[in-house]
Order: C-alpha cells, then sequence, then structure tokens
C-alpha cells in the first residue's frame, strides 16, 4: 500500500464537506486507514490539514474564545473580520480571558483579550 | 452514517479509531530474500521502525534481528546470532519493541553478553527492570558541573591530570602501553577507596582469555562485588560488538539515576568502530575516510554523551567515562583517534618510549590533558601538585639536552634532577593504588625538596620508609588528610609532621 500524505487525506476529505458537515463513513475509512498504517499518532495533524485545506476554499474554522457566550452580532462582526461567508464556530467560554475575545483560524490568530493585554502592560512595566 | 460538522472533526476522527475492530489475529510478515555475512534482507514489514527488532522464524528456532537500512521495499537487518540457521524464504515478524536489556543491582558480579544473557555459568540473569540499549542523553538543563573527584589511585593521573564524576576521559595509546591497566587500576581503587562507585567494563571484541584474566583478578582484588563485565570476543557477530557499549551503558545509567555514580570502561573503541564499519559496508552503506561510514563520529559522540553528571533536582548521579583507543604506532591524528579525542573532556596519552624505558604507567605529561577535572581534584592533592604538570614538560625537554653531557649550570642541573627524581616518584607498579595521603606526603616530599639528597635510583625505596612512617607515627593526622578536603597549607601540624619525616628518612637514604 502507497503511503498516502497527509495532503492527500486532507484534500479528499475536504472534496466530501458539504455545507461544513462531512459524512461519518469518510472519518471512518480516514480512522481505519492511519490504524492500518500505523499512524494514529498523526491523526489530530490530519485534522489540521483538512481544516487548512478548508480555509483555502473559504471554509473557514474559527476557535473563538470568550469570557462570555457569543451574541449573533459578535458573530457577524467576526464573520466580517475573517472576510468568509461561511464561518464555523468552535466556542469556548473561558473566564480566566477576563473579558475581550480570542479568534483562531488557520494559520491566523486575533488575540485581543484582556488577560493578554495586561500581561504585556506588565512585561512593558517591567 | 450521519454527517459530522466541520468543528467535531478533530473529536470525531479519535473517536471513530477508537472504535476501530482492529484483529489481533492478522499481523504483518515479512519473507528474508538474501541472507550473508550476518546481514538479512527483508522484503515486506513496511511498518517496521528504525531499530526495532525482528523476528526471523528459521528451521531451528527464533533468531533475532534489527532493522538498520528501511528503504522504499526492503529493509537491511542485522543479526544478532548466527547467520548458519537463517535462509532465504524464512518469516519475519515484528517484536514490537527496540533493543533493551536488564539493568539493575542484580547485575553486579555478573559477566553477561550486550544482550544481557549470563556468561559466567551462573543463574540466568532476572531483573526487575529493563532499559533501552539506545537513548538520548540528558539534557542541558538535566546536567550539572564536574565537581566530584574519581580518583584513579594512579598519582601521575590524580595530581596532574585529574578525572571528576561525570567526565569522559580518553585514554590512547599504541598496544601493550599499559591502557587497560590505567582503567583497571581505577577500578580496584574504588574499591579500595570504598567510594561506592559501581564499574561497569565492556570488552568489545577482547580475548575472551583476556577477559576471564581481568574477572579473575577484579575478584582477587575483591572488586567483582560492585561491577558488571560486558564481554564480547572476536567471534562474536559484530552486531554484538557494535552494541556491547551501548547496552553496557544502559546497565551504568541505571545507578546514575538512581541516584548512585558509575565508571564506564570502553574496551576498546577502536574495534567499536571496525565492527561498525563492518556492519555499514555490509548493509551497502557507502565508505568515507579509512572506509567508515558517515556516521562513524555520530556513533561514539552519541555513546560519550550519555556519561553525565545530573543535576541535584535529577538525583545528583553521574556517569564517568574511560573510553580506550589504540592508536598504531603513536599515530593520534588517523580518522577514529582524532573524533574520540574532540568528543571526550581528556586523554591520557601513553608513549611506548616511555613504557620501555621502564617508566610505567606510561603517561606522557605533554600530550595528556584533562579539560574539566581542575574542579573536581581534592583540595589536598591540588594544594601539592600545582607545578608539576610544567616541572615534568619542562624536564623531558631539558634531559634530551642533558644526553650530550655538555656543562651544564647549577640551576639547570637541579631542575633536572629534580626532574628525574619526580619521575622516579611516579612510577607505580600495577594493582596499587595510591589513598589520597599517599599521594599528597609523596609529592610534598619531592616538590619540598625533603628528598633532595636523595638518588633518584632510591628514591623509591625512600618513599616506601617514608610513608610507612608517617602511618606508624602519625595515624590520625593522615586519616584526616586522607579524606582530602583541606588544603595542606591549612594543616600546618600535617605538614610539620611531613617535614619531620621527610627530613629524617632522607638521611638514611643519601649517597
Amino acid at each position: 500500500m502507497d503511503k498516502l500524505s497527509r495532503r492527500k487525506l486532507a484534500l479528499y476529505a475536504a472534496n466530501q464537506v458539504v455545507d461544513g458537515a462531512i459524512s461519518a463513513t469518510v472519518i471512518a475509512e480516514i480512522a481505519a486507514y492511519l490504524t492500518e498504517s500505523g499512524r494514529v499518532r498523526e491523526a489530530e495533524l490530519v485534522v489540521r490539514a483538512i481544516e487548512d485545506e478548508l480555509a483555502a476554499r473559504s471554509v473557514v474554522v474559527a476557535d473563538v474564545t470568550t469570557a462570555y457566550a457569543l451574541t449573533d452580532a459578535e458573530k457577524a462582526d467576526i464573520r466580517t473580520l475573517i472576510g468568509s461567508n461561511s464561518v464555523y464556530f468552535r466556542e469556548t467560554v473561558d473566564q480566566q480571558i477576563i473579558g475581550g475575545v480570542r479568534v483562531k483560524t488557520p494559520g491566523k490568530m486575533l488575540d485581543a483579550t484582556v488577560r493578554t493585554k495586561l500581561q504585556a502592560l506588565k512585561r512593558a512595566k517591567l | 452514517m450521519a454527517d459530522i460538522a466541520v468543528t467535531d472533526l478533530s473529536k470525531s476522527l479519535r473517536d471513530a479509531i477508537a472504535k476501530l475492530d482492529t484483529s489481533d489475529q492478522l499481523e504483518s510478515r515479512g519473507i528474508v530474500t538474501r541472507v550473508g555475512d550476518g546481514v538479512a534482507w527483508i522484503h515486506g514489514l513496511s511498518s517496521a521502525g528504525y531499530s526495532e527488532v525482528l523476528q526471523i522464524e528459521t528451521a531451528s528456532g527464533v533468531v533475532e534481528a534489527f532493522a538498520l537500512n528501511l528503504m522504499e521495499d526492503e529493509i537491511g537487518a542485522v543479526l544478532l546470532g548466527s547467520d548458519q540457521g537463517v535462509s532465504a524464504g524464512d518469516s519475519v515478524k515484528l517484536k514490537g519493541e527496540v533493543l533493551s536489556v536488564p539493568v539493575g543491582p542484580e547485575l553486579l558480579g555478573r559477566v553477561v553478553s550486550p544482550l544481557g544473557e549470563a556468561l559466567d555459568g551462573g543463574p540466568a540473569i532476572t531483573t526487575k527492570e529493563r532499559g533501552a540499549v539506545e537513548r538520548e542523553a540528558i539534557g542541558v538543563l538535566g546536567r550539572k558541573h564536574v565537581h566530584e573527584p574519581m580518583m584513579t589511585g594512579i598519582m601521575a593521573i590524580d595530581a596532574m591530570f585529574p578525572i571528576g564524576r561525570g567526565q569522559r576521559e580518553l585514554i590512547i595509546g599504541d598496544r601493550q602501553t599499559g591502557k587497560t591497566a590505567i582503567a583497571l587500576d581505577t577500578m580496584i581503587n574504588q574499591a579500595k577507596q570504598k567510594t561506592g562507585v559501581v564499574n561497569v567494563y565492556v570488552a568489545i571484541g577482547q580475548k575472551l582469555s583476556k577477559v576471564a584474566r581481568l574477572v579473575e583478578r577484579l575478584k582477587q582484588e575483591g572488586v567483582m562485588d560492585q561491577t558488571i563485565v560486558v564481554a564480547t570476543g572476536p567471534s562474536d557477530p559484530a552486531s554484538l560488538l557494535y552494541l556491547a557499549p551501548y547496552a553496557g551503558t544502559a546497565m551504568g545509567e541505571y545507578f546514575r539515576d538512581n541516584k548512585g555514580h558509575a565508571l564506564m570502561i570502553y574496551d576498546d573503541l577502536t574495534k567499536h568502530a571496525v565492527a561498525y564499519r563492518q556492519m555499514s559496508l555490509l548493509l551497502r552503506r557507502p565508505p568515507g575516510r579509512e572506509a567508515f561510514p558517515g556516521d562513524v563520529f555520530y556513533l561514539h559522540s552519541r555513546l560519550l554523551e550519555r556519561s553525565s553528571k545530573l543535576s541535584d533536582e535529577l538525583g545528583a548521579g553521574s556517569l564517568t567515562a574511560l573510553p580506550i583507543i589504540e592508536t598504531q604506532a603513536g599515530d593520534i591524528s588517523a580518522y577514529i583517534p582524532t573524533n574520540v579525542i574532540s568528543i571526550t573532556d581528556g586523554q591520557i596519552f601513553m608513549e611506548t618510549d616511555l613504557f620501555y624505558q621502564g617508566i610505567r604507567p606510561a603517561i606522557s605529561a605533554g600530550l595528556s590533558v584533562s579539560r574539566v577535572g581542575g574542579d573536581a581534584q581534592t583540595k589536598a592533592v591540588k594544594s601539592v601538585s600545582g607545578h608539576l604538570k610544567l616541572g615534568l614538560s619542562q624536564f623531558r625537554e631539558l634531559a634530551s639536552f642533558a644526553q650530550f653531557g655538555s656543562d651544564l649550570d647549577d640551576a639547570t642541573k637541579a631542575q633536572i634532577e629534580r626532574g628525574q627524581r619526580l619521575t622516579e616518584l611516579l612510577k607505580q607498579p600495577q594493582y596499587q593504588p595510591m589513598s589520597i595521603w599517599e599521594q599528597v606526603a609523596s609529592i610534598f616530599a619531592v616538590s619540598e625538596g625533603l628528598f633532595d639528597k636523595v638518588p633518584a635510583s632510591k628514591i623509591k625505596d625512600a618513599q616506601k620508609a617514608y610513608l610507612t612512617r608517617l602511618w606508624t607515627d602519625h595515624k590520625e593526622a593522615m586519616r584526616a588528610l586522607n579524606k582530602g578536603d583541606k588544603k595542606l597549607d591549612d594543616q600546618a601540624e600535617v605538614e610539620k609532621a611531613l617535614k619531620e619525616v621527610g627530613k629524617s628518612v632522607a638521611k638514611g637514604f643519601e649517597g
């Protein structure tokens, strides 16, 4: 069996994505392939590769961390920030960031949390 | 099947992997396509890892091998046993682990093979733990500078080229110049001075009669109880010679990692490089200088880097290494000697000329060096041996002039005479390591000029009488001196005793 690169796996998976969803069969296929070829450790990297490939097609998976749950207006703002119509949110609520928002997309990040700003101030003071 | 949102990919992929029904009955198999010279070429087993153990099923049982060449459709594996029973078409499976050896205190006093099998006729080795043969060295933060002494008991070394725990000091010289003798004396000294340091002696392709003699001697001297001998003979396959130092190091590392101290002796790394060259050439790797493969430097650097002094957080254990290299006609600029010299923290260079002049141990004062041992030298020895190395090197230079018999001024004459006395003093018979107080007292006597009227030929006798007198008359003072933690200048009474006894003994040997 020829070794399939992560890029090829990602390309295959990305082609199956319709409306921000993918068939569970495709996921099962990839899982079986990784197990069979002893590359289970690469699972996370394969997911990253799929998200990168989707981002290239303007389908963006965004990790959004906020101190309080996002409102629809805020989501719309983030969509404008990212500049894509099909943005899918993976939301995390974390009180530790105090306030503001952190948006991570494949290869890019916006860190506008209060916590980071405070830390920057602290460093500047030292 | 249901659809999965792109935001849940990671979790669902992990779930899918966990839910897969793997059938344990189906395992990957390969087949031997060619075999010869201790190397087997295997087709299949594409999931094999580097250095993974393979099991070849032959008509006469399982033969193990480890994978060293991973190519697109073929694996080059080196057999760990005889290639006699292995034939093309034999089935091969993965053992699923890299090479490991038994480690632990159970090995003390034993003679074992690089695979951890007993060679001394004793019961089979059973230990609680196993250690990986190939292991990465400790990183920067896990280390501490070398600061505790590793006394060899050889005055010339402890005074001029001190070795510390965690240091790598190369012993290099031609054949028959007393390289192994130095290593052996160091092992004996660990038992005599009760330092608690564990010795691991790795014989790489040594004549088994020599190993047997060495083990016998270690038993006689009562050192074997704190020694592990890893033995390979000239008739063992090259793969075992290649593995021996790594396996021995794994055994030593157990003590290092458990707050202990161990001393590794690799006798010798020249044969190790030759064994690796044989394997590499048979695996069709391209030869480089002296036909050694390109990674022969890495072969030794990764081995010696495992010797280290650990930080306090990791238990402050240490692994000291005394690798041995045999040169041809004193040529230290050959490939392997230069490599190992550059890896180690110094070298003890043995000279054939000195050896046949009767200056034994035949340590060259000019070419030997210890790069990190200074901090580790016991204070007492350090306080008396400051100018020893320089004085001895200058003497050797002056002595060549003196051979012409021309008129010399008094200062030069005095320097030559003191040099002769010093040379005599540093002569030391084998198997007689000296304790700290003996070394300090002896060096003090000569460097302070107490023995200036004793002819060089009688120095050894005078030294013997002097040490005996000191021990009988000033036992307590000598015990204190033996701790070595204070400079001699700070111990006025001891210094006075040394002077008095030295002067009175010298009178008996004058003329």
